[in-house]
């Protein structure tokens, strides 16, 4: 007797649907798992004979197949589990087979027979709902992240029993009622509480403008950490298409540990300096998505960005460019999304006060010189915007400061303007005057080309920031402003 | 000829300071007979111990004096001079142990005329980095040549203001052909076109400790007077200064405010007798009093108009130039202005680039002139 159960696994951060197929013969009772399983999935054996004795279904003492098809794709994970134990049930009839048609089985199982949350619930029921899979059941312990799929009515089981009762129809599946998308973003922390700084302030609104990446330099306490913790807040919220992307990949990271919500804040991150590569850009036997994915669509903060491996922030450079990151692992890829704002602070030596009005430095020449090359790598060549701010003087403590909500009507207005500029439905000319300015400040400073490219690019933000459509001569001369000789 | 190569050979020998060759040449007769001297000799006359005349002898053995001197002389952009030569820097013959060879790229003329080293902390504060600057600029431009040591902070600042406008020598502590610290590279580049990098170390010596205070006596040696900048307690700029003393030269300090660490070394000298140094005025006119400068001199401050005047100077440019007099941060500015910080900052950038303020340190500005 065969049954048949759909199923889902992750690749990546997207869903891929799977057919389960259950045989059962006559011969020396035995269960077998084939179809490219890993460690977790073959392991689901033990899991679903305890689970079927301890909830009063019985294991069938006969020879047991368990195809996963398609057969070239990898499985991983445990939530194969409750669409295995439904198959055997269905197989041996239990359970009607045709009960299981249209149905998408999610959930690992405990000893008991009790259904666990699993990762990456999200991602699988859209590909079910693409696929027009219409019904799906799901742990409980995933019920928020079910709800952000309206196209399929969701069974919430507890228990191998509630399913079997979901299935024979004595329980009801729900549509669950889209939740208001969440319209307020939570706030980090509010541009208002950074007291002087200005020019500071001044490069986080260009940077949250353009997208541009920026990097702060000063003593300690100065305020890098708490402006770059300000970025989100001045950021247009997300749309409600990419805040889908991010919850699926928050989905797929930590599903099932903690509720998932859509929120419209944008993620911050801010990864320690001892991170791995595998943890900044996701890797591992089990491949995870790395904090750069997890930045999808917000930002990644590389605090103390001297402390971190050379090595570490020369794997950053080609995700950043791309947008994604590509893992290639023996026998298949992977590729995780990784369109993020690179925001680094650094002490400007070692001890932290070179340069600095407020306090001596007291690094020797050799200290300096060796952190000086550790930070100019070819990861902070490509740092569009660079400030070097000076430690707080007593008055500016009392200053006082635009709230974030005012900064951010500033940069929504630009974006939407950069958006049309990139659509073509708009364009921004370059004055004589700025093509003046950049031809000397390239004699003065001398500028590399790629120094130019990045000028021009701030330089543009700047203008469509003032509400020009021209790139004027001070656009120029203040986008020249944001690059530090190291 | 020859001569020149012996002394050379003497010079790479362990052991032989230019004192002891000085003796040796004297009592052996020539350059020539004092390499080859034995170690009977070289205990008689260089007054060395048993142990080190053996070691001089040693080395001498294992070095191919002649071909190593052919390979030199025909490297591209090295000069030698050693103190039998006519231009070997007049001014250095007057310490007490001039260095036997001089290795240099650049012209050493700019040697001749007045010289003055400027010096100080490589931490330097954008205020240190200011005062160096012009200083370094008048100097250059009423035909001074400024002497430094190519370190990082006060030394770079003093060389490249002193470039823009005139003439400079940087004094190194390693060999010739090695840039340290890198981030001088330019100016080590950029020098020799109208000064001279000297070093008194062979080709490939390493940055080594203790280098440096052999350095710090050339620097003095080469310069009539030195300036002190910013020094902490314990800076080398405060041995260049006392090296100076001993050399006869001049000491001038720019003082500062005690609070401030980098204050200590400066404000110390002039509490021992340094001139205190308010402007380049002060040094030209303490060198005519001397009579290393003679009148007519040129007004500092005026010896190279910048090249791109602002067109028209408007009402925040003129405020922007009357606040710059000292160096202020651009966040200061803005306050001091009221002015938007964006519009403070393309103001300055297109200040900078008509070249009448300067960035100090990152954020800080000050007026050229």
């Amino acid at each position: 007797m065969i049954a048949k159960v759909r199923g889902a696994t992750i690749l990546g951060v997207e869903g891929f649907l799977i057919d389960i197929e259950v045989d059962i013969s006559r011969g020396l009772p035995g269960f077998e798992i084939v179809g490219l399983p890993d460690v977790a999935v073959r392991e689901s054996r033990q899991r679903v004979r305890a689970a079927m004795n301890n909830s009063g279904f019985g294991f069938p003492l006969q020879r047991l197949t368990v195809n996963l098809a398609p057969a070239d794709l990898r499985k991983s994970g445990p939530a194969f589990d409750l669409a295995i134990a439904l198959g055997i049930m269905a197989a041996c009839g239990t359970l009607e087979a045709d009960l299981l048609e249209g149905v998408l089985v999610l959930g690992e199982l405990s000893l008991d027979g009790s259904v666990r949350g699993v990762a990456g619930v999200l991602p699988m029921l859209l590909a079910a709902a693409e696929a027009g899979v219409p019904r799906a059941l799901v742990p409980a312990d995933n019920e928020e992240e079910a709800a952000l799929v309206d196209q399929i009515e969701v069974g919430i089981v507890r228990h191998l029993v509630d399913a079997a009762a979901m299935l024979e129809g004595r329980s009801k599946f729900i549509t669950p009622r889209p939740r208001d998308f969440d319209l307020e973003t939570a706030v980090n922390s509010d541009l208002s509480e950074v007291r002087g700084q200005l020019t500071a302030k001044r490069a986080l609104e260009i940077a949250a403008a353009g997208r541009h990446s920026l990097l702060l330099m000063g003593p300690p306490g100065c305020g890098k950490t708490l402006l770059a913790r300000c970025l989100p807040g001045i950021l247009p919220p997300l749309s409600f298409a990419e805040a889908l992307e991010v919850a699926q990949i928050y989905s797929v990271a930590q599903g099932g540990r903690t509720p998932l919500r859509l929120s419209r804040s944008r993620p911050f991150r801010s990864p320690h300096h001892s991170s791995t590569v595998a943890g900044l850009i996701g890797g591992g036997a089990n491949p995870e998505p790395g904090e750069i994915t997890l930045a999808h669509h917000g930002v990644l903060f590389l605090d103390e960005v001297g402390e971190f491996r050379r090595t570490v922030l020369d794997v950053l450079r080609q995700p950043l460019e791309d947008g994604r990151v590509s893992l290639v692992r023996h026998g298949y890829s992977i590729t995780y999304p990784a369109r993020c704002q690179l925001i680094l602070a650094a002490n400007p030596c070692p001890c932290g006060f070179l340069g600095s009005s407020v306090k001596d430095c007291l690094c020797t020449g050799g200290e300096l010189a060796s952190y000086r090359r550790r930070l100019s790598g070819p990861l902070l060549d490509r740092i569009d915007l660079q400030v070097w701010m000076d430690g707080l003087q007593a008055h500016e403590f009392y200053s006082s400061a635009e709230p974030s909500a005012v900064v951010r009507e500033r940069v929504m207005k630009a974006w939407e303007y950069l958006k049309a500029v990139d659509q073509g439905e708009a364009a921004i000319e370059v004055s004589k005057g700025a093509q003046g300015v950049l031809a000397r400040a390239v004699e003065k400073f001398k500028l590399s080309a790629r120094a130019v490219t990045r000028i021009q690019r701030v330089a543009r933000t700047i203008a469509v920031l003032e509400g020009s459509r021209e790139i004027d001569a001070h656009h120029l001369a203040e986008a020249l402003t944001y690059r530090l000789s190291l | 000829m020859k001569a020149r190569m012996y002394l050379w050979g003497l010079s790479l020998l362990p052991h032989i300071g230019s004192i002891t060759i000085k003796r040796l040449v004297a009592g052996m007769g020539s350059e020539e007979a004092a390499f080859d001297a034995n170690a009977e000799d070289l205990k008689a006359y260089g007054g060395l111990s048993a142990a080190k005349a053996e070691a001089v002898v040693k080395a001498r053995s294992s070095l191919d004096l002649i071909g190593e001197w052919e390979r030199l002389t025909q490297r591209q952009g090295v000069g030698v001079v050693t103190w039998l030569d006519r231009d070997y820097p007049q001014r250095l013959l007057e310490i007490y142990d001039p260095p036997p060879v001089l290795y240099y790229r650049g012209s050493l003329g700019c040697l001749d005329g007045p010289t003055v080293a400027i010096v100080g902390r490589r931490r330097a504060s954008p205020r240190g980095l200011g005062w160096t600057k012009r200083l370094g600029r008048a100097l250059g431009a009423a035909g001074i040549t400024v002497v430094s040591g190519l370190a990082l902070g006060i030394d770079a600042a003093a060389h490249a203001a002193s470039l823009e406008t005139g003439k400079t020598a940087a004094v190194l502590g390693t060999g010739l052909d090695i840039v340290y610290p890198r981030s001088n590279e330019r100016l080590y580049e950029d020098i020799p076109a109208s000064g001279v990098i000297i070093s008194p170390f062979p080709l490939g010596t390493k940055p080594q400790p203790g280098n440096f205070p052999a350095r710090n006596r050339i620097i003095s040696g080469l310069s009539s007077a030195v300036i002190v900048v910013e020094a902490g307690k314990r800076s080398g700029a405060l041995i260049t200064a006392m090296l100076a003393l001993e050399q006869n030269r001049d000491v001038y300090a720019v003082p500062g405010d005690p609070a401030d660490s980098g204050a200590v070394g400066p404000n110390r000298l002039i509490q021992e007798g340094a001139k205190l140094i308010m402007g380049p005025e002060d040094v030209m006119e303490e060198m005519c009093l001397s009579g290393q400068l003679r009148l007519p001199l040129e007004k500092p401050g005026t010896g190279r108009v910048p090249k791109a005047f602002v067109e028209t100077p408007d009402s925040r440019t003129r405020e922007l130039l009357r606040i710059l007099t000292r160096p202020l941060h651009v966040d200061e500015i803005a306050v001091m202005t009221g002015l938007p910080v964006s519009v403070v900052n393309s103001s300055l950038v297109e200040l900078e680039l008509a070249g009448l303020v300067e960035q100090l340190a990152a954020g800080f500005f000050q007026r050229v002139s």
